[in-house]
């Protein structure tokens, strides 16, 4: 029997016509790669940025924590706000620069700060409040935001042509999008400041406010947190209002990069069930605000299987494979084509489901990715 | 009548330890809640009245279990085992009643924007709830004064936010030293360091990415005083080939025989397979270095979807019996190829039946 021709995973499948990853990537000045955590969404975004670069185009990765490996590779060393420049491996296209820099979402958040502050002493005292400080340095909600405001400032530069962000895992996509209007409403702190600021200026907590209409529910925020707590937390509020004015402008601003024609967003999922389904909610809500989705990258995809598995026999031509390894060797098929056939499934259900959006299959590698020549070997199958 | 309080089995309990109260945390997408739902029942198999609990805004793990609906109480998923998911306005109400003790006037507190905002701003108020339900659980005793569940597996956020949800006790008793918060948090602070009560089990692949978070996250959680209960390393794949055997495979690839493109195939695959095999001993082994002790396993499930039958598997990989097994075959101390065939087919027995 004479075998058929062996199949190149990344020319399976492809249903979304002629414009490939590449040529949607050149329209683009920002690119969103957006996902859950564990999918790789790290490489991707430093495997596209690095491609990019190596074709001829200036670009900047803003990534956050990637692996140590990976971010020597890229000569990061520590956390750094900076940009630091990349080697480019040979044969990239001249005039292509890659830089790459970690986001730091404290020192983001402190330079929003300090260029919104009206005077020196407001800033500072901004700076020194103590549910700033925490608030800042915590992750929930805040990274997703500062990322964005990292990336206004990137792409605001013009020092580039892309700007690759790896976004920072979400449980769900959807809450990069949604960041600046959370970020915009918890800094209004509206209700809070209202009910709470004539009596904090007292120093006796409670009283005036007791008057409104919230005022009891202010009363029982006391008994339940304690005085300190509550003054802290409006000092705080109050602490913001000079700059909430700009600072809120400046939030809208950068939330329009969202619907800039410029901008794109990349899912990466990885072949579980509850990834695929994620991306394809990600993408309707994009649909939606008439966002741009470039496409779908999942990762670690098994190759496809054989229709006919082996067979016992089968191996009896090679005189080194015992029947005892055989048995193996069809047990192990057996199960990686039954992976296979499953993610085959899923990559249909995600092209089908999510219209003229690119689903680009990356296959599982033997080798885990973590530095340039890694990444530049997921390049062919990105590219497709 | 109350339910018969089951007896607990030592032999039988998973990763060798005694129940307690445990969060289950790790990188995003190493299996935390399929970890917590295999430990949840486990512990139950082993005699513990047990409850898996689920975060608000994180993925179900009793859903791995049954298919029930669960909500801010307890639902029974299976004998002695229930669920339950924190829901930051059912705890806030619930926190509301206890403190106020006017039901009608707490409730009132739920939806009102000035509440509202107070919980997004004030730091730790949310986490601190939902340590203070937990806290609570850990002490509900049942209609005999006995602690009414023995096992409580809480299904915690990824690393960075299961960090913060862990030392958020610890930082607020320290930011506002004095009133009812303060009280509120340095209980529950001392609860969490509480060897004997808390731990925290670290799941992992064996990955270079997770594995480093893991011996990150380790030095944390000890720094903080939190004890690292255990680490499980998830989705190892067993090798079911000897190197010796690999060499003769890569042999018949190499020696241009004629052969079908499906027996190509499986010769690529055991090769892919193995491969992978050597890199995941690499990363177990840098794990279990600076650790200095060896981890508890999980075999890879190699299914298109990880259904309760699966679970229940991988609830014996984790007892006593079940570890001894794996580890011997990963130790390559026994008979190697056959007994991972065992493995193997022990798994897929759990699988159908």
């Amino acid at each position: 029997m004479t075998p058929p021709a062996r199949r190149t995973p990344t020319k399976r499948r492809r249903r979304s016509g002629p414009h490939q990853l590449g040529d949607r990537l050149r329209e683009l000045d920002v690119l969103l790669v957006c996902g859950s955590g564990g999918v790789g969404k790290t490489s991707v975004a430093a495997a596209i940025a690095l491609d990019e670069a190596m074709r001829g185009r200036r670009v900047c990765v803003l990534t956050i924590d990637p692996a140590k490996r990976l971010a020597q590779a890229m000569g990061l060393g520590e956390l750094e706000d900076h940009e630091r420049k990349v080697k480019l491996p040979a044969g990239a296209t001249p005039g292509g620069s890659l830089h790459a820099l970690m986001l730091d979402p404290k020192t983001a958040f402190d330079r929003l700060v300090s260029e919104t502050a009206t005077s020196d002493a407001e800033r500072d005292r901004i700076l020194a409040n103590q549910v700033y400080q925490q608030i800042s340095r915590s992750s929930a909600g805040m990274q997703e935001y500062m990322a964005l405001e990292r990336l206004y400032e990137l792409d605001r530069g013009g020092k580039y042509d892309l700007v690759v962000v790896d976004t920072p895992p979400a449980a769900h996509a959807r809450e990069l999008l949604e960041s600046p209007h959370r970020m915009i409403r918890f800094l209004e702190g509206k209700s809070l400041r209202w009910f709470l600021k004539p009596s904090a200026k007292m120093g006796r907590f409670g009283l005036k406010a007791l008057g409104g209409s919230n005022g009891p529910v202010v009363g029982m925020l006391q008994k339940i947190t304690g005085a300190q707590m509550l003054r802290d937390t409006t000092e705080f509020f109050e602490s913001m209002e000079g700059i909430y004015g700009s600072v809120t402008e400046r939030i809208r601003v950068v939330e329009r990069m969202f619907g800039n024609p410029k901008t794109g967003f990349l899912a990466v999922t990885s072949p579980e069930r509850e990834s695929v389904e994620q991306a394809v909610a990600f993408w309707e809500l994009l649909q939606e605000r008439r966002y741009r989705f470039v496409g779908t990258v999942v990762n670690r995809v098994e190759p496809e299987a054989p229709e006919a598995l082996a067979t016992l026999d089968e191996f009896e031509a090679l005189p080194d494979i015992g029947h005892s390894l055989a048995a193996r060797l069809i047990a192990a098929q057996q199960d990686h084509a039954a992976l296979a056939s499953r993610d085959r499934s899923r990559l249909d259900e995600l092209a089908d489901a999510t219209g003229d959006a690119l689903t680009i299959s990356v296959p599982r590698l033997a080798r885990m990715v973590n530095d340039i020549e890694g990444l530049r070997t997921l390049a062919p199958y990105l590219a497709g | 009548m109350a339910p018969r309080r089951p007896k607990i089995d030592p032999e039988l309990l998973p990763l060798g330890l005694a129940p307690r109260t445990v969060f289950v945390t790790g990188k995003g997408g190493v299996g935390k809640s399929t970890v917590s739902a295999a430990l949840a029942l486990a512990w139950r198999d082993a005699g513990a009245r047990t409850l898996l609990v689920e975060i608000e805004g994180q993925a179900s793990s009793s859903s791995m279990i049954s298919a029930k609906r669960v909500g801010y109480e307890p639902v029974p998923l299976a004998e002695h085992l229930c669920a339950l998911r924190i829901t930051m306005m059912d705890a806030l109400k619930e926190y509301a009643r206890l403190r106020l003790k006017v039901k009608l006037v707490a409730d009132r507190l739920v939806g009102n924007p000035v509440i509202d905002q107070f919980a997004q701003a004030a730091p730790g108020f949310r986490e601190l709830l939902v340590l203070g339900k937990l806290w609570a659980l850990a002490g509900e005793r049942d209609e005999r004064g006995a602690p009414k569940w023995d096992a409580i597996v809480v299904d915690s956020p990824a690393t960075g936010h299961g960090l913060g949800l862990l030392n958020m006790a610890g930082v607020v008793a320290r930011m506002f030293p004095v009133g009812p918060i303060s009280s509120e948090a340095t209980r529950i602070d001392r609860f969490i360091r509480d060897k004997r009560r808390v731990g925290v089990i670290l799941a992992a692949l064996p990955e270079e990415l997770p594995v480093t978070e893991t011996l990150e996250l380790r030095e944390q959680l000890a720094e903080q005083g939190v004890d690292v209960a255990a680490v499980v390393l998830n989705g190892l794949l067993v090798d079911r080939f000897g190197p010796e055997e690999i060499e003769r495979v890569t042999g018949a690839l190499d020696s241009k025989a004629p052969m079908g493109d499906n027996v190509h195939h499986a010769l690529e695959t055991a090769v892919w397979e193995h491969t992978r095999c050597v890199d995941q001993a690499a990363e177990r082994e840098r794990l279990e270095s600076v650790m200095g002790e060896p981890v508890c396993v999980l075999p890879h499930m190699f299914a298109p979807q990880l259904s309760r039958e699966h679970i229940v598997s991988l609830s014996h990989w984790l007892t006593a019996p079940g570890q001894a097994v794996l580890q011997a075959q990963l130790a390559g101390a026994t008979d190697g190829p056959a007994a991972a065939a065992a493995v193997h087919a022990a798994a897929n027995a759990e699988e159908t039946s």
